[in-house]
């Protein structure tokens, strides 16, 4: 009974840590356990490593995003690469990547980027519905690159190593940016969209105008994939030299508005603690009921091949990446996938990389993809036409999924056991 | 037609953030405490690192400090949700419903959630009582006894319950005021005012 309350509670729009704190006060109360337990299950956010980096990337990618980076960043990147067949599509996808990863794909990205990037590709001829379509998508592209919030949470949950998430995550990271990149080159081609000749005066210029910040996405990835500076002091120092070089280099962020940048961006990351909190109470109490066992034992009956489990384990999460947001989905799904994924002898790291890739497309799906919300607001275009401008490229990213789910080795090619 | 690159007529940058005069005094001070927060927790990662390359040691409070951090940032945060509307939910049929229901459901999730929050500031005060008690004197950063670091639980919560339920008296007034009032009640942003 008070499993259907909330379920129609969640429905009805609670916000999900309310729901968790309710099921958690429920389920302790029929089984006579104390609810101090939920306090102390909550207090552990004070032990659970890496959370402290949280906060510092969302700062960071926040304060960038204010900054005109972007516009420095895009011309970098269009120096770089438009002179390919539909170059600047091809920039957009790359650079979306790039935010994405840095604030965690919180719809800062479409915001950020969306406003500069959009006129620009309508201005150059390309198709309203495929730039529509890619900006909106391009919302969650780079949830497998450092430094993702989302694999930080992940691998909060799943207690795996953070550098082997990152350093599994790079070539399907990779495998995604290259399809869509492919199949964008293609389009363009047949629309016949003229590219931009390259030219070297152009890209000194482009570099000497963002020196500051070229260097930084380099000095993050290089730094945590070679493991020579852990993801916290990634994450420190990332926010100190950006805070440098936006606020007294550049100076495009101005002192007076650091605090409502960080206000903004504490918004974003006190709704996942508190999930985060919330979900650890609630997993207490499930696994002390049993419920994850009685749960492999049902999927143990239905699915005997790692094979089929794998289908109908994506298919899932990408009904779960629809309907529950990506941090939410974490502290709740991941507990109770990692035993059963164990029995199948996948292996947490690969979990997660197929975790993240659904949950991507997850907020470009209807009924509660974010990025469709968050682009029809930025571009003033219905949530539907978003929909159907975003489904080639949501087909791209099932196949890359399919290539991902089925593939191990791509993911776990650079891990050591 | 060659490339170029230019700037829409949005202009790269979402607005409104510099726009001083709208900002209640509740926003200011949460930009204020934020960005100390913020700042503590960049100097409590910063200390760890140049002890490091200056080798001088007795630094292992930062990273308590960095984690109690956390949990100021969790409940105070979501305190900021909560005014922000911007917690994380299903909200499947919210989209589809009309104005002043959906107003009406939404002060009613939100008087739920006060609630809720409510009844764990009374289980958190009593673990947090329990914690000063049998904690002893060892103190933890800046002077402060590790008993007392706990005590954060039951102040956020009953913040985080204080700000749902003005959350939802503004929403149901909301809900009862017609549409062509509104302006008078969400001067703040898209949906009703300030909590």
């Amino acid at each position: 009974m008070s499993k259907i309350v909330a379920l129609i509670l969640a429905l009805a729009g609670l916000p999900l840590f309310a729901v968790m704190a309710f099921v958690a006060i429920i389920g302790h109360r029929a089984s006579d356990i104390d609810l101090q337990a939920i306090i102390i299950a909550f207090y552990q956010i004070t032990e659970l490593p890496l959370l402290e980096t949280l906060p510092l990337f969302a700062f960071s990618g926040y304060v960038l995003a204010r900054s005109d980076a972007p516009t420095r960043l895009i011309r970098v990147t269009n120096a770089l690469f438009g002179w390919l067949p539909g170059g600047l599509a091809i920039v957009a996808i790359w650079l979306c990547s790039l935010v994405t990863a840095m604030t965690g794909a919180s719809g800062v990205t479409i915001v950020a980027l969306g406003g500069i990037l959009l006129p620009a590709m309508l201005k150059n001829a390309y198709p309203e519905r495929f730039s529509l379509g890619l900006l909106t998508t391009g919302g969650s592209l780079g949830l497998l690159f450092p430094p993702s919030l989302p694999i930080i949470l992940y691998a909060v949950m799943s207690e795996t190593p953070v550098e082997d998430l990152f350093i599994a995550g790079f070539l399907p990271g990779l495998l995604i940016l290259t399809l869509l990149s492919f199949y964008t080159s293609l389009r363009c081609r047949h629309a016949g969209i003229t590219p931009t000749p390259f030219s070297w005066k152009e890209l000194r210029g482009a570099l000497r105008a963002s020196m500051w910040e070229v260097p930084l996405p380099f000095f993050v990835a290089t730094g945590i994939y070679s493991g020579g500076i852990t993801v916290s002091e990634a994450a420190v120092t990332a926010a100190t030299y950006i805070l440098i070089v936006e606020v007294c280099i550049y100076r495009d962020v101005k002192l007076s508005q650091l605090g409502a940048i960080a206000r903004e961006s504490m918004v974003l990351v006190g709704g996942i603690l508190i999930i985060l909190g919330m979900s650890l109470a609630v997993t207490n109490y499930i696994i002390d009921t049993d419920a994850p066992r009685q749960l492999l034992e049902y999927v143990r009956q239905y699915m005997t091949s790692p094979y089929t489990f794998l289908l109908a384990l994506n298919l899932f999460l990408l009904l779960v990446g629809c309907m529950i947001d990506i941090y939410a989905a974490t502290t709740l799904v991941v507990p109770l996938l990692l035993p059963i994924a164990a029995e199948y002898e996948i292996s947490p790291v690969h979990l997660g990389v197929i975790f993240l890739t659904n949950m991507g497309i997850g907020y470009a799906t209807p009924p509660v993809g974010m990025n469709l919300f968050i682009a029809s607001i930025r571009f003033r275009k219905p949530v539907l036409q978003l929909y159907w401008a975003s489904i080639p490229f949501i087909a791209l990213l099932l196949l890359a999924l399919a290539v991902i789910t089925y593939w191990p080795a791509l993911t776990l090619v650079f891990i050591e056991e | 037609m060659s490339e170029t690159l230019e700037e829409g007529p949005d202009g790269g940058k979402p607005a409104a953030i510099d726009d001083d005069t709208k900002r209640s005094l509740v926003v200011r001070i949460e930009e204020v405490v934020f960005s100390i927060l913020l700042a503590l927790l960049i100097v409590a990662g910063l200390l760890p690192i140049a002890g490091r390359i200056f080798e001088f040691s007795g630094l292992t409070w930062t990273s308590g400090l960095s984690h109690h951090l956390v949990l100021w940032i969790a409940l105070l945060g979501a305190g900021a949700a909560t005014r922000d509307r911007k917690h994380i939910s299903i909200d499947a049929i919210g989209h589809a419903l009309p104005r002043r229901v959906r107003l009406g459901l939404r002060a009613l999730t939100e008087l739920f959630s006060a609630l809720v929050c409510g009844l764990l500031v009374d289980v958190a005060w009593s673990f947090s009582s329990d914690e000063r008690e049998f904690a002893g004197d060892a103190t933890a950063f800046f002077g402060i006894p590790e008993g007392w670091l706990p005590t954060a639980i039951p102040i956020g919560l009953a913040l985080l319950s204080m700000r749902f339920f003005v959350a939802a008296g503004m929403d149901a007034r909301a809900a009862f005021i017609s549409e062509d009032d509104t302006s008078t009640v969400s001067s703040n942003g898209q949906r009703g005012s300030t909590p």
